[in-house]
């Protein structure tokens, strides 16, 4: 088992690693890397909200645990299944605090004006995106977000009336609509970069 | 972050790290087991996001969200994406409006009875209209601009009618909101069948001769024949709500 160790430098997935997996998740070499990404998502999201502040490098850890076991010909039946234990168990073992320090906050605050440039650069290709959905469902994704604070959950009621839905329903929707826009964007930013 | 049930309230309190010690760990075994569990907390944390991105979060939960949440460049860019998609959806609203969406405006005229305070950049059409009407204010001796007091129909009162005469250009709604402790509101004005005409942020309140006022500017083209609602709500959360309907003459 590879020791957790805080002094270690950023982990990466090996590539024989990496190699091992693909094969595992899918013949099509495509669609094995889409579920790869989708796996590590998860992780990613699933050590994040467990309080891990380095959830990169631990959900690259758990990844290559399993593809250390698949390549030592091991079965594992239901790899979803395998990877949250497996990053459980890293996230144990690597000892991580629940609570980060104030400096790191402060080092947080000077990423966001970054991020915050970087969210300026999206809208003329977020843009783009909005045009490549039909005229109703553009119509509810920015009647969904246009409104903020507290009206925010009065305009959302309001748009579900006039759609005739459910509250539940239209939130449902502007949350399929949100997952095309942001993979739009994932595209537009590849073929600009 | 608004209104919120108690078990969202409880999922955002697991995020920001404000739950006690023993709650926060059998969420966290509990998020390892179950996988809809992480999926309730993603549509969560996309509220926090949104949340964080119109500027409506309190510092403390800002602060929280930096330190707890953006932890790593995935999670960085579901707030990016946040920030973007509000942006990009505001300004395509507001371009798509037939009238102005964002901004009060007052017009100057020869005799001084209108001045200009702010005006959206996002609504050009509005910047037109509002130009052409100026310039022709500016050599009408008579005001083309008629004000009208609106009440709150929950307080008593009945629709208003509002008799516009021909040559009218300029419609200005003075709300009574006399209760109100707030400085600006939200209004939004529909039709009777729900369509929403004006929506504006920040309206400043004024206050005149002790009595408080929202100030609603509109061409008088917005307002063909027929009835109208407006809602008004102030920062303090407090509503009103107005019913008029309109009347040319000839």
């Amino acid at each position: 088992m590879d020791p957790i160790s805080p002094k270690r430098q950023r982990w990466s997935l090996t590539a024989e690693a990496f190699e091992i997996l693909l094969a595992r998740l899918s013949p099509d070499r495509e669609e094995a890397a889409l579920l790869f990404e989708e796996h590590r998502r998860y992780l990613l999201t699933l050590l994040t909200y467990a309080g891990a502040w380095d959830a990169e490098r631990l959900a690259d850890i758990a990844l290559d645990r399993a593809a250390k076991r698949l390549g030592g010909g091991e079965e594992i039946e239901n790899l979803r299944a395998w990877l949250r234990g497996a990053a459980r168990m890293v996230l144990l073992e690597s000892h991580t605090e629940l609570r980060r320090e104030t400096s790191a906050a402060a080092a947080a605050a000077q990423s966001m004006n970054e991020l915050r440039s970087g969210a300026e650069a999206d809208y003329a290709l977020l843009d783009e995106c909005l045009e490549e959905l039909t005229p109703p469902n553009r119509r509810v994704i920015e009647r969904y977000y246009q409104a903020g604070g507290r009206s925010l959950l009065t305009a959302r009621r309001a748009l579900a009336e006039e759609l005739g839905i459910s509250s539940e329903n239209l939130r449902t929707r502007a949350l399929r609509l949100r997952k095309l826009l942001e993979n739009c964007l994932q595209k537009r930013r590849g073929s600009v970069d | 972050m608004g209104q919120t049930t108690p078990e969202r309230a409880r999922l955002a309190g697991f995020l920001l790290r404000r739950l006690a010690a023993a709650e926060s760990e059998a969420i966290s075994d509990e998020l390892f087991r179950d996988e809809q569990l992480l999926r309730e907390l993603e549509d969560v944390e996309r509220d926090l996001l949104d949340a964080y991105a119109d500027g409506s979060l309190s510092d403390a939960d800002r602060h929280d969200v930096d330190v707890h949440l953006m932890t790593s460049d995935s999670q960085r860019e579901k707030l990016r994406f946040a920030f973007a998609l509000g942006q990009t959806s505001r300004q395509h609203r507001f371009s798509r409006m037939g009238l102005a969406a964002a901004a009060v405006v007052l017009i100057a005229a020869a005799g001084g009875a209108f001045r200009i305070a702010r005006l959206s950049s996002q609504n050009q059409r509005l910047q037109t209209e509002m130009a052409e009407l100026r310039a022709r204010n500016a050599h009408d001796e008579n005001a083309a601009a008629v004000a009208y007091l609106l009440s709150p129909i929950d307080r008593g009162s009945a629709a208003e009618t509002l008799d516009i005469a021909a040559g009218v250009t300029l419609i200005h709604l003075n709300l009574a909101v006399e209760s109100s402790t707030g400085n600006t509101a939200e209004v939004r004005l529909k039709t009777a069948a729900g369509q929403i005409l004006l929506e504006q942020r920040g309206v400043p309140l004024e206050t005149i001769q002790g009595t408080r006022y929202l100030s609603v500017w509109l061409p008088s083209g917005a307002l063909p024949d027929g009835s109208y609602t407006v809602s008004a709500v102030d920062e303090t959360g407090r509503n009103w709500n107005f019913a008029f309907r309109t009347i040319r003459r000839k």
